[in-house]
């Protein structure tokens, strides 16, 4: 009667009910435009409680670089076009912090002028067996001296001949050359067949930014375009996570218009043509465009904002609105009362809405932003639709407008007058496949690896197995860092992981592995320890030992004994550590797949090659080891995301805990609340149980949609329930037949909805779709059979019978 | 009386380095291990205390070209610009040649630990900066020969520890 009571109040203030419903609307809208949009989905995630992978989640360019790969041409011209590409890439840098396609002329110079200068930093004690074996084969090195020296043109291999006639640079220099990976032709870097040409540009921002991700990507993607043109021979690929994130964002929004988008527009036709009207499109969609704003302006008010994946989601939940707003245009136009209409519609539509809204608030239990979010949307959303529907919809409704196609109408009263309660088998049917859901149910799998629901276009999967099959030995390349808070800290852990992958590599973990940082980088107490080693190793004794042995192997060779004294000054000199981070020599692209400061800390990197059946077991050792990571916020995603799970399995109890108190507290009976409980109950089990039958699994994003399944499965019961209460107490009473036709009206739109989905291109979108419909489904039949049956049944109980019907 | 001689003497050296000159050149670089000379002539131009180009004729191409911190040489095409910040070897390398070059000699001592000699030949000083001790890198002894009238380098000898001397004949000299 509360309602009635407003209606009645404002059909005689009528000014006062527009001012309301108008100024209501444009606040909603001014805060809800304001809004701001979360398209980081890492932000969502629960914290991860080692605080080193908040780095991970975090600005590391590593995990962020874009690979782009240039393929078709011979190297020589491809030189050429690479800089071409990346002159035009770069008039606009928007977005990107820096890149590696080339090393500049100097850097060779500059590295080698800093080699000389801290010699003894980067010579490992274990290497000094390596300078013994270099001196007694003094005779074999200058033989090869000879030959650099008498081609020099330049005079530059004379003067590397003087500097280092034993060739000690080779012992060190294969460890560091081989780790590097690449090829350099006139100073470009290329795959080591020297096929394809490489391009790395490491983007400002965090890869899961997709709206940045989207501008770069945007822009890469025109100046390959415009690059193409040009040079059609060759192919310009790149992949990397900015291009999946884009890839993503991109494919969903595109699957979300094309599906939601036609579906929505054959709903709609649907609709205008089973009642003859086209007033009952805007009769539906503004209810759940006021119940958007206000959830929008909601959350502004609460959070700033929203994660723009629950919204996306949330969008779904809508369609339960939209099943209120069905219920009460379709039983206006059965009864062309409004009062009347309210009087038997308020109750299910305020106790829907309140158990459904019951079943989103559960979310609020969970750690993770993203459920929050979502049932934070889905609860205001759905109460400002309810308030909309009961409040101002009425007046909308026109009083004498009944019309209605026949055609339509007869076939769905077939369909909803069908005694699917009394037909054996379907009963039986219905049965066996609850109890098939029941058993299998168990055996559904969640599916916490956060790749498996993002997209991949045909051109990024051929990059990224081009770049794999040249550069990876048929492996993958995994990142591992050690942090620190101090440079020197994090150098000095980082000899530890740096022993472990070695033995790693050498017990056949690991394809290959190079520990480029930690032959580059050395910490400063470290690089002392090798300073007095080197004097302990370069002796007067020592110095004279080898000073014989090239002079004398010199001679032999046709060389003037006295072209040494560098290399004497050179081992005799005095050293000081150096800071090579800081050097400025390493340009910034290629430094930071080295070392990186980022947020106050620093990351030391490792890049093993390794193949993806040993990639969790590697992954597990190096976590586990003091200041190391895993380069990758998926690794860490798959542990929370398991936890989000357990949080969501809680969130379902206490959710239906929550539905079935209402539902106790409004019908007041234990058995009809259970009755009442049952669709809703009886269809998660079904969706579980089929969903393993199938293949299918849950995710992160999916499950979310069980919700949905709670809300609409509960929504048709106490609909069902109502009409079938007041069929037993009074004969006459139609309620449950026009309940029926907006039930049916309800799951047509939803089915179509949801059906359209499965012909996404976008795996998170189709596994939306499947879990919906399986619930969908699985809910109609239930409510359309079981319930009824079971209610029956129930009646034959004289004590049950009384109690209804009083 | 001294000090008015030691200002006139500054004041001349400051005129002298802030010359512009443009030469012809001849560079000879004997390689002792290998016992090869290479030789080399060109363009030399200098256009301030800290910008000089040496554009070589033969071979045709190559440049060594001082600018400011930076310096960018063509060797037989390949070509590299390198800045003397980041790298000590070109510094001392750069520094020394422009201070040979703009008369500061005893500045290029000072930066390459050498003790010097001056001696009068004729018309022409003959500073020579020998290198106290034995380095990896660096000049073992750099000879300069100055035009008394103007204290332009008409010769400069570069002698590297490994016995590889590079000899620089300053010819033609224009001053503008």
């Amino acid at each position: 009667m509360f309602f009635v009571k407003i209606y009645r109040f404002f059909t005689q203030h009528k000014f006062l009910l527009y001012a309301l419903m108008i100024a209501s609307s444009v606040v909603f809208a001014f805060f809800a435009a304001k809004a701001h949009f979360e398209e980081d989905l890492m932000k969502l995630l629960p914290k991860s409680d080692k605080s080193e992978c908040d780095l991970v989640f975090g600005n590391v360019k590593v995990k962020d670089k874009l690979f782009m790969q240039m393929t078709g041409a011979a190297p020589e011209v491809m030189v050429g076009y690479v800089d071409e590409l990346m002159d035009s890439i770069l008039t606009n840098d928007e977005g990107i912090a820096n890149t590696l396609y080339r090393l500049e002329s100097d850097m060779a110079l500059n590295a080698l002028d800093y080699a000389m200068m801290h010699v003894p930093s980067f010579v490992d004690t274990a290497i000094y067996n390596r300078f013994d074996s270099a001196i007694a084969h003094a005779d074999e090195t200058m033989a090869r001296n000879y030959e650099l020296v008498m081609n020099d043109e330049t005079g530059m291999a004379s003067e590397l001949v003087s500097t280092d006639p034993l060739g000690l640079r080779e012992c060190l220099m294969p460890d560091i050359s081989g780790g590097m990976g690449f090829t350099l032709i006139d100073g470009h870097l290329f795959c080591p067949d020297s096929t394809v040409a490489l391009i790395f540009i490491a983007p400002d921002f965090q890869t899961f930014n997709s709206q940045e991700g989207g501008k770069l990507i945007n822009h890469l993607r025109e100046c390959i375009l415009q690059f193409n043109k040009a040079h059609p021979e060759v192919e310009v690929l790149m992949h990397g996570a900015v291009v999946e994130s884009a890839n993503n964002a991109s494919t969903m929004k595109r699957d979300i218009a094309v599906t939601i988008g036609i579906s929505f527009v054959l709903i709609l036709l649907y609709l205008c043509l089973s009642f003859k009207s086209y007033n009952i499109i805007w009769q539906n969609v503004l209810p759940i465009l006021y119940g958007t704003i206000f959830a929008l302006a909601c959350m502004y008010w609460i959070k700033g904002g929203m994660s723009l994946m629950a919204l996306g989601v949330g969008s779904v939940i809508l369609g339960v609105a939209l099943s209120y707003c069905l219920h009460i245009i379709i039983h206006q136009r059965f009864v062309g009362d409004v009062e009347q209409m309210l009087k038997d519609e308020a109750i299910p539509v305020c106790l829907g809405c309140l158990t459904t809204v019951g079943a989103f608030l559960g979310l609020m239990f969970t750690d993770s932003e993203l459920l929050k979010d979502f049932g934070l949307f889905a609860t205001f959303a759905l109460l400002g639709s309810t308030f909309f529907a009961l409040v101002f919809l009425p007046h909308f409704l026109n009083v004498k407008d009944a019309k209605h196609s026949k055609k339509a109408f007869k076939l769905i009263n077939k369909i909803n007058d069908y005694p699917y309660d009394r037909k054996p088998i379907i009963i039986i049917a219905l049965c066996i496949i609850i109890v098939i859901g029941f058993v299998f149910s168990g055996k559904v799998q969640f599916d916490n690896d956060l790749k498996h629901i993002g997209y991949e276009s045909e051109d990024f999967q051929k990059s990224r197995d081009l770049y794999e099959a040249k550069n990876n030995q048929g492996g993958m390349q995994r990142y591992y860092a050690i942090t620190a808070a101090d440079l020197d800290e994090a150098l000095d852990a980082n000899m530890a992981l740096s022993s472990t992958l070695d033995s790693l590599r050498s017990a056949g973990e690991l394809f290959s592995y190079t520990p480029v940082a930690s032959l580059l980088f050395q910490s400063q107490a470290e690089q002392e320890r090798r300073i007095a080693a080197w004097q302990r190793y370069w002796t007067p004794e020592k110095v004279a030992q080898a000073m014989k042995a090239v002079k004398t192997a010199a001679v032999r060779n046709d060389l003037s004994p006295d072209i040494f004294v560098p290399f004497q000054a050179m081992i005799e000199a005095e050293y000081e550590p150096g800071n090579l981070y800081e050097s400025g020599i390493i340009p910034d692209g290629l430094l930071c797949n080295f070392i990186e400061e980022t947020d106050g800390k620093y990351l030391i990197f490792h890049a093993p090659q390794l193949s993806k059946e040993k990639l969790k077991a590697v992954d597990d050792i190096v976590a586990a080891k003091p200041h190391a990571v895993v380069v990758d916020p998926m690794y860490y995603t798959g542990g929370l995301i398991s936890l989000i799970h357990k949080d969501f399995n809680m969130a379902l109890l206490i959710s239906s805990i929550f539905v079935f108190v209402v539902l106790l507290l409004s019908f007041r009976d234990i058995f009809i609340s259970l009755l009442a409980f049952m669709p809703m109950f009886l269809s998660w089990y079904v969706v579980q149980g089929w969903m393993a039958i199938l293949g299918l699994s849950f995710n992160m994003i999916n499950i979310v949609i069980s919700t949905f399944i709670f809300g609409i499965g509960v929504d048709y019961s106490i609909f069902v329930m109502k009409g079938l209460i007041e069929a037993q107490r009074q004969e006459e009473s139609r309620l449950l037949e026009y309940h029926k036709v907006a039930i049916f009206f309800s799951a047509f739109v939803l089915i179509v909805v949801m059906g359209a989905m499965l012909f996404a291109k976008h795996p998170t979108i189709v596994s939306i779709g499947n879990c919906a419909l399986i619930g969908m489904i699985s809910t109609i039949l239930i409510t359309y059979t079981l319930q009824p049956l079971l209610f029956r049944w129930l009646m034959k109980w004289p004590y049950m019978k009384r109690r209804v019907e009083r | 009386m001294k000090k008015i001689l030691t200002l006139v003497i500054a004041m001349l050296t400051l005129t002298a380095s802030a010359q512009k000159v443009e030469a012809h050149f001849t560079e000879s670089k004997f390689i002792k291990a290998s016992g090869k000379t290479i030789e080399a002539e060109g363009k030399l131009k200098l256009f301030s205390a800290d910008k000089m180009e040496l554009r070589y004729t033969k071979p045709a191409g190559d440049y060594f070209i001082i600018d400011g911190k930076t310096v960018s040489t063509n060797l037989r095409g390949k070509k590299s610009v390198v800045d003397t910040e980041k790298n000590t070897a070109m510094r001392i390398f750069r520094n020394t040649l422009m201070n040979c070059v703009n008369c500061q000699w005893k500045q290029a001592a000072t930066d390459n630990d050498a003790e010097t000699s001056v001696a009068e030949k004729g018309a022409n000083k003959v500073v020579t900066l020998s290198a106290k001790k034995t380095a990896p890198r660096g000049y073992s002894k750099i000879v300069i020969t100055y035009r008394k009238s103007d204290n332009i380098p008409v010769e400069l000898v570069f002698e590297e520890f490994n016995g590889t001397v590079t000899t620089y004949k300053i010819s033609d000299i224009v001053k503008k």
